[in-house]
């Protein structure tokens, strides 16, 4: 059910947002900026089925944001320039952030070292906790969080569905069945979920 | 099209308050959360094609600095953080936000320099297209699902738990009814999910433009 709080955690979703600073050095000869590099890899990085995030299992959403500047709202407001870009990264997870930071060092260390080596002060992959704590370094509070399921896991999310596929399926081949064969359909059904995994 | 992954669409909106506005905002959030706003709770909830959203706050000084070699960032302004996953266009999030919390709109953004109202929306599209910024990568793990679909399957999935357990001993005749009160109860949260056509074309062009910017790298 939806829900929404004053913190980073609604029920068993949590949001995780980071601000981390990208390394704002002029780059060798003809090379590009840190924060070009970025862009470019994310660019290459496949999204949908062949995403590297799919073998995060806790993770239902997540997005990179390259903030170069700030906004200007014109007069009479004052204008703020920052001195180095950043990367805003907000993940939406099912349990605990910090599992979900050393999952992603263990089954993506390649991507979060591509991405992270631009950013200034990274530990490196090799310890997560490190890691962990740079996140952690980086994190902006949320001040209200809204999710539409927040109760559920990915793993909940994803079986749900593939119930529901299998459950229209079931109620559209047995309009019409007598009552007896419709009892012993069902019960097979059941018992085709109990024994399939999603 | 970074901005969109599947069924969801992203929007991250940056705006800067007075630092001392900040305070106002943090205090609306929670009078909301008191049920000060009871509109605003029960309009929010209803907000069904919305998988996540939230609002942050960056205090001045609090970009952060991670060397003695990073130039410190210490803005003249707060800035409020605006991050929504959601289902359908752009327009339609703004325009269904704009009709169904105005007033909850207005108080979480009247904060922000330059802020025009949400209402008229022609004004307010603009202030939120200024200040909105595009991702550079989303990733979603239910791309062919929409909020609403899985809200729906975990309706189905509760609901069918329940029937199956209280229709154990049934006999035939009682089943078949008790059955047909359960499809009442369900039928409207049995829609397809998955990729529509033009979703389908555009994620295997996204897939396309990724593996030409590998094969133009690789060279």
């Amino acid at each position: 059910m939806a829900n929404y709080a004053l913190s980073n955690r609604v029920d068993a979703s949590y949001t995780l947002t980071t601000l981390t600073p990208i390394l704002n050095i002029r780059p060798e000869g003809n090379n590009p900026s840190h924060q070009a590099r970025i862009r470019e890899y994310f660019a290459k990085l496949p999204n949908g089925e062949a995403s590297p995030f799919r073998k995060i299992p806790t993770l239902h959403l997540c997005r990179f944001v390259i903030v170069s500047d700030l906004p200007n709202q014109g007069f009479p407001s004052e204008t703020d320039h920052l001195n180095s870009p950043y990367l805003l990264m907000v993940a939406n997870m099912a349990g605990d952030w910090k599992d979900c930071i050393r999952s992603m060092v263990q089954q993506m260390r390649v991507e979060i070292n591509a991405i992270f080596e631009n950013c200034v002060g990274f530990p490196g992959t090799g310890n997560p906790s490190e890691f962990v704590d740079y996140v952690e370094s980086c994190q902006m509070d949320s001040v209200f969080s809204f999710g539409a399921y927040t109760e559920a896991t990915l793993y909940e999310v994803h079986r749900a569905l593939d119930v529901q596929k299998r459950f229209r399926k079931f109620a559209t081949e047995n309009q019409g069945v007598d009552p007896g064969d419709l009892q012993a359909n069902f019960r097979s059904f059941i018992e085709g979920l109990k024994t399939t995994k999603t | 099209m970074a901005n969109i992954s599947g069924k969801a669409a992203a929007i991250t909106v940056i705006t800067p308050m007075k630092w001392w506005k900040s305070y106002f905002l943090r205090l609306l959030f929670r009078m909301i959360k008191w049920g000060f706003f009871a509109k605003v709770q029960e309009h929010l909830i209803q907000l069904s094609f919305i998988h996540f959203a939230h609002w942050s706050i960056v205090k001045r000084g609090q970009f952060p600095r991670l060397s003695d070699d990073q130039p410190p960032d210490y803005t003249k302004y707060d800035y409020l953080v605006f991050v929504s996953n959601f289902n359908g266009s752009w327009d339609q999030y703004i325009d269904a936000f704009t009709e169904v919390i105005p007033m909850g709109m207005d108080n979480i953004w009247k904060w922000s320099e330059g802020f025009p109202g949400s209402v008229p929306e022609g004004p307010f599209f603009e202030y939120i297209k200024h200040n909105q910024f595009a991702a550079a990568y989303y990733y979603n793990a239910t791309p062919g699902a929409g909020a609403t679909d899985i809200t729906s399957a975990l309706k189905v999935n509760e609901e069918l738990y329940e029937f199956e357990k209280s229709s154990r001993d049934m006999s035939p005749v009682e089943f078949e009814q008790a059955y047909q009160k359960f499809m009442i109860k369900v039928q409207n949260h049995l829609g397809e999910t998955g990729l529509t056509e033009w979703e389908r074309i555009s994620a295997e062009g996204d897939i396309g433009a990724a593996e030409l910017a590998t094969a133009g790298g690789a060279k």
